[in-house]
């Protein structure tokens, strides 16, 4: 299995330098160039995902089925990858939403919690949490979850986002409050367990 | 806490609380199979083994195309093989000449007619037979243009009075 990517994502290059394309044209893409693009773009292409459709493995779905896409890409070049796998993830997304197809959420198996050390009611009330935890961040609006999701799960700074979402770091700072309180009051009412 | 001296945008979170529950709920929320590579994925090498056994037939249609754009450019050329011949058939190269050339084959043109045309009445040739039922020249002359009752008709006019 290969190393978790240690590069920078395209989002954070842009973040640094706002005259980033955020790629380099590309046409036919080789193996090599497949796996350093997906290396430079997969992490934030999935949160960006996650913060549409808040289901982890739909949004892995999404990504792969974006860079498959590209692999079987034989059309003119194309010149800025990022935005090209970005759009066709999100269409990917879009259409399985109209489909109204549900994901196969992956539940705990048998033989991880035989295997955990950690009780079986505990396994589930975890599991109940973090259904829970997504339920809630669904309630959110898109702003919202994005905001939280370039915080939390890409680990950006005020500033980068602040880049991205076109506004000052104390604005960013501010949504990302009233972001988090939002959240926080969906969970309370939805029972969460914060014990 | 009691919930009616609580703060409407008062939650029992606080931002700490809520920064490690996400931070950790984040971390849980990554799947494992993010982190393995596009050249690792089962649909990728399938794709990457795939041309080879497509290659023949690649070729295949590549033969195909080639053989209809021969047939298309014999298939012209016999047209136009055919339509130059009917040309020959119907318009010879004889007929198509210069103007000087018409003018010159009509000049030379003789018809009977036109023979006939240019008999002499002077001389012997006004006795010879001009049409069919042996017309001359000279029975014409002889045509009288006064012309005189003769007995049979004098005396019939004469019992009419």
């Amino acid at each position: 299995m290969a190393e978790r990517p240690k590069q920078e994502s395209a989002g954070q290059q842009a973040a640094k330098n706002p005259e980033s394309k955020g790629g380099q044209e590309i046409s036919k893409t080789s193996l090599q160039q497949l796996d350093d693009l997906y290396v430079q773009h997969h992490r934030e292409l999935w949160a960006i995902f996650y913060s549409q459709c808040s289901d982890p493995e739909r949004a892995y779905d999404a990504v792969q089925e974006s860079f498959l896409k590209l692999h079987r890409y034989e059309g003119d070049a194309i010149r800025d990858a990022r935005a090209w796998l970005l759009r066709v993830g999100q269409n990917w997304l879009r259409d399985v939403a109209r489909r109204k197809s549900s994901s196969c959420r992956l539940s705990p198996s048998l033989d991880e919690i035989a295997k955990s050390k950690i009780s079986p009611q505990e396994v589930m009330a975890k599991d109940e949490n973090r259904h829970a935890m997504r339920d809630a961040l669904t309630a959110l609006i898109e702003d919202d979850r994005r905001v939280l999701v370039m915080k939390y799960s890409l680990n950006w700074s005020s500033a980068q986002m602040a880049i991205v979402m076109d506004c000052s770091a104390a604005a960013v700072d501010m949504r990302l409050s009233r972001a988090r309180r939002r959240l926080a009051e969906h969970l309370e009412e939805q029972g969460y367990d914060h014990e | 806490m009691n919930e009616q001296s609580k703060h409407p945008n008062e939650s029992d979170f606080s931002d700490e609380q809520m920064d490690g529950l996400l931070s950790s709920f984040f971390q849980n929320e990554t799947p494992d199979q993010l982190k393995q590579l596009p050249s690792t994925w089962g649909a990728i090498q399938n794709d990457e083994n795939t041309p080879d056994e497509n290659t023949p037939t690649v070729v295949q249609q590549k033969s195909h195309s080639r053989h209809r754009r021969l047939l298309v450019i014999g298939s012209s050329l016999a047209a136009a093989c055919l339509l130059m011949l009917a040309a020959d058939v119907f318009f010879p190269a004889s007929d198509v000449g210069s103007g000087a050339t018409i003018v010159e084959e009509a000049d030379n043109l003789e018809s009977p007619l036109d023979q006939d045309a240019t008999l002499n009445v002077s001389s012997e040739d006004n006795r010879r037979a001009i049409d069919d039922v042996n017309t001359s020249l000279e029975e014409i002359d002889m045509i009288d243009l006064s012309p005189q009752p003769n007995d049979d008709e004098k005396r019939l006019l004469d019992s009419k009075r």
